[in-house]
Parts: C-alpha cells; structure tokens; sequence
C-alpha cells in the first residue's frame, strides 16, 4: 500500500469533435473547443494549445494580483492583463510571453512586489520557467502624456 | 523648455513665445471652429494638402508623400524668424488627422523639433490662451507673437529638441511589405467600420486581408484630445499594436493612421506607415480584398507539427 497522500489536481477530458482539428475540453463545471493549428489540418480559429499555456498564466496572475497582500475583507485590486508571446521567427522555442499589466489599487503594494510574491509562489508560473521566458511590464492605471 | 512631441496647452501658454505655432486649418467657414477669426500668437497657417503633398501617379494613393526638397524648402520658410521649434496645431478637430500626416511628413523628412498642441485651438481657448487676428495662409505671413498684455512671458531662445524618450524611427512601407506584415505581424487599418467591413456584393472598400480595424477615431477623447498614455496603450495592446513584432498601419489615403503612428511613437512603438493606403491598395484588381470583420487570430501557426 502506497502510503503518499495523492490527489487529483485537475482532471480533463478531450474528446474529438464534428470538426476535423477542433477538440472538446471537458473539467468538472466547464467546458472549452481548442483547435489545432492550420499547418496541421486544424481550424485555427479556438484556442490553440499556445493560447492555452498563456492563458492559464494569465489566469493565475489576475488571480494573485487582486489580492496578494490585500487583509481579509479589503476590497479586490482591478487588474487587467494583456499577454502576448513574441518568438524570433527563426527559433523553435515557444518565445518570451509578454504581460503587460494595469493594476487599480488603493493600497501601498508596490508592483515589483506583486510580481515577486506571484513567481515565488505560482506552480504553473514555476513549472514553466525552465523553457518559456516571462516578462512582467507593470503600468500604473493613471498615467497622462 | 518643452521636449516633449505631445503639448499640454495649460504648459504651453507660458512657453508659446518661444515655438513657432504653425496652424493646420481645412474649412474656415467649419462651425466646430473654436475661435472664428483668431489664431495662436506667432502663428503661421499651413494648409498641408497643397504644400505638403506629392502629384498621385498612376500607381500611387491619392496623397503620396512630397518629396524632402520640398519639405525641407517649406520648414526654411517657416523658420526664417528666430523660433526653431515648431508646434503643429489643429485648427478644428477635424484638422487633426492633417497634423498628423504634417508631423509625420516633416519627421519623415529628419525634420527634428516638431510638436502637437494636444486638443488643438479648442484645447488652447478652453485654457485662455491668449489670440491674435489669424494670419493668411502663407508662411511668410507671420505674426509677430504678443509679448505682454495677458500674454504671459517666454524664452524665445532656440533650444534643439533633445527628443523624448523612446523616440522611434518613422517609416513608410509599399503594398507588398503591408501585405506581409498583415501576415506575419499587425496591420492596422484606421478607417471606419463601414470602410474596413466594405460590402462583397459592390466590391466596394474591404480591408487588406489579415489587416486588424483600429478606428483612429477611438484614440481622440471627446475634448479632442488624445487618450492618455494609459487608455491608449490599452487600446494599441488590444489592437494587437505594441510588441517586438512588425506593426503597419494605412487608411484611406495615409493621413489618418498617421495618428495612429504618432499615437504610437508616444508609447515608444515603431509604426510603419503605408502612404498609398487603401487608394493604392485598390487600384491594383490582382490585390485580394478581405471583407466583414476580419479575422482576430494572432496565431501564426506555430505548432509542433514538423
């Protein structure tokens, strides 16, 4: 009997769809179409597995963002992220995600702050940094000319 | 003295003595016109269409660039008083996109010392900026700037620009080059809705297939002013404009998405410029036309497929 506590992290099912290239992702509570590129026969038109990696960065971010730092009952920070991947047309690395970051917040947490306790803490920032660059770019939300 | 290419007029005010405000106007008669009559002190009035602009040829949009002779002639004339640096103003808002292609056209050249009064004479009445009688529309008509009275003092010194921050490199591009970079990077197209989307059953209008609508209309607030530096990087990140790719930009004839290229060189963004724009773009019968809302996609197909 194997004595480690083992879990269930996440728990996905992908199936085919009417649409060659187009695939069903199935969690508990959600569902999402992802497609495969063009170059390989897919659609490319829903979220392609690059989109999804992102996506799932960006999602952390506006995750620890709101909150980090923030006392039970203070109201959440307003975040907004834009990310972008910008590869070397030339390379095969996945490239370097950009985050470009605008943050509404009344509280004193400096931005470099945020950034650091998120990629100390995150898993899925964590897991990925031995192959994928990530860049933060923190802009305050009321800057003028 | 002011580095900046983007002018507050409540900094400007104090300051004006010492730039020579240059006054882009279209329709006097326009009934959005601020101050009927009446002019920034020292102006001279411009009107870019007939002094900056080149002959369309056969191949060409309809407002292709004139050539540096006849730019750098024109900035000689304009500066034979003491002010060296030059502050492109609208007259009305809709003279705006002509300030635009006129600080674009005059940097291009390697014009330096070239600015924009934020908001124009609207914006410069609304903050009592002292007037004058407008001047004619010729250079070497100037007015003398109104020293004293409510005229608040300034250096008339000539001080080179030193730039700003982040300057980046203005260039025009050809239809090939903007094909591709529709492919490969972002190509904004800066013209209405009704223009970009065209109808497929007239084949009128369209956009260059790949290209991203980016209503220049959308950076100028209702004070005629552009957004601030927040809201537009906002607005370029969600057009796909800011990043190490490759970023163009057209309209109907390469004068509006000039504002997109000054918009975005604020922000430190290169922005290439397509002068023939759509005029040329559809002169050629080969050249595809997208129509409808085009697509989102910034996917460039990368995958692990050998």
């Amino acid at each position: 009997m194997d004595d480690r506590h083992i879990i269930i992290a996440s728990n996905i099912h992908g199936s085919m769809t009417a649409v060659r290239g187009r695939y069903l992702l199935q969690g508990e509570g959600f569902e999402l179409l992802s497609d495969g590129s063009r170059r390989s026969g897919g659609p490319g038109v829903e979220a392609g597995a690059l989109d999804l990696l992102v996506s799932s960065l960006v999602s952390c971010a506006l995750n620890a963002f709101r909150s980090d730092f923030l006392e039970a009952g203070t109201p959440d920070r307003q975040v907004e992220i834009f990310a972008r991947v910008e590869r070397d047309f030339a390379e095969d690395s996945l490239g370097t995600v950009v985050m470009e970051c605008f943050i509404e917040q009344e509280d004193s947490v400096e931005p470099a702050q945020l950034v650091e306790e998120f990629t100390r803490r995150c898993r899925i920032y964590r897991a990925l940094r031995g192959s994928l660059s990530v860049q933060f770019v923190m802009h305050p939300v009321d800057g003028f000319w | 003295m002011l580095t900046s290419p983007l002018f507050e007029a409540g900094e400007l005010i104090p300051l004006i003595a010492g730039y020579l405000p240059v006054e882009i106007s279209g329709t006097a008669s326009d009934l959005s016109d601020p101050a009927p009559g009446w002019s920034i002190p020292g102006s001279v009035r411009l009107d870019p269409r007939r002094k900056l602009t080149g002959p369309p040829g056969e191949l060409t949009g309809a407002v292709p660039l004139p050539s540096r002779r006849q730019v750098t002639d024109l900035v000689a004339e304009l500066r034979s008083g003491d002010c060296q640096e030059i502050v492109l103003y609208a007259r009305t808002p809709a003279d705006l996109a002509w300030v635009t292609r006129t600080w674009f056209t005059l940097r291009h050249a390697g014009v330096d010392g070239v600015h924009i009064l934020n908001g124009g004479l609207t914006c410069w009445v609304g903050a009592a900026g002292p007037l004058v009688p407008s001047p004619a529309a010729s250079p070497d008509q100037r007015h003398q700037p109104v020293r004293g009275g409510d005229t608040p003092a300034g250096s008339s010194a000539f001080v080179p620009s030193s730039g700003f921050p982040g300057r980046v490199e203005l260039h025009t591009v050809d239809a090939d080059t903007a094909a591709l970079i529709a492919r490969e990077g972002t190509l904004l197209d800066a013209r209405s809705a009704a223009r970009f989307h065209g109808d497929p059953r007239t084949g009128v209008f369209g956009h260059i297939p790949g290209a991203v609508h980016a209503p220049v209309q959308e950076l100028i607030g209702p004070d005629g002013r552009f957004l601030p530096v927040i809201q537009a990087r906002r607005w370029f990140l969600g057009h796909r404009g800011i990043g190490c790719h490759r970023v163009g930009a057209y309209c109907g004839g390469g004068v509006g998405s000039t504002g997109l290229v000054f918009v975005a060189s604020l922000l430190g963004q290169r922005v290439d410029l397509f002068v023939d724009s759509w005029s040329g773009w559809s002169k050629d019968p080969e050249r595809p036309v997208e129509y409808g809302p085009g697509t989102t996609s910034t996917r460039d197909d990368f995958d692990c497929a050998e």
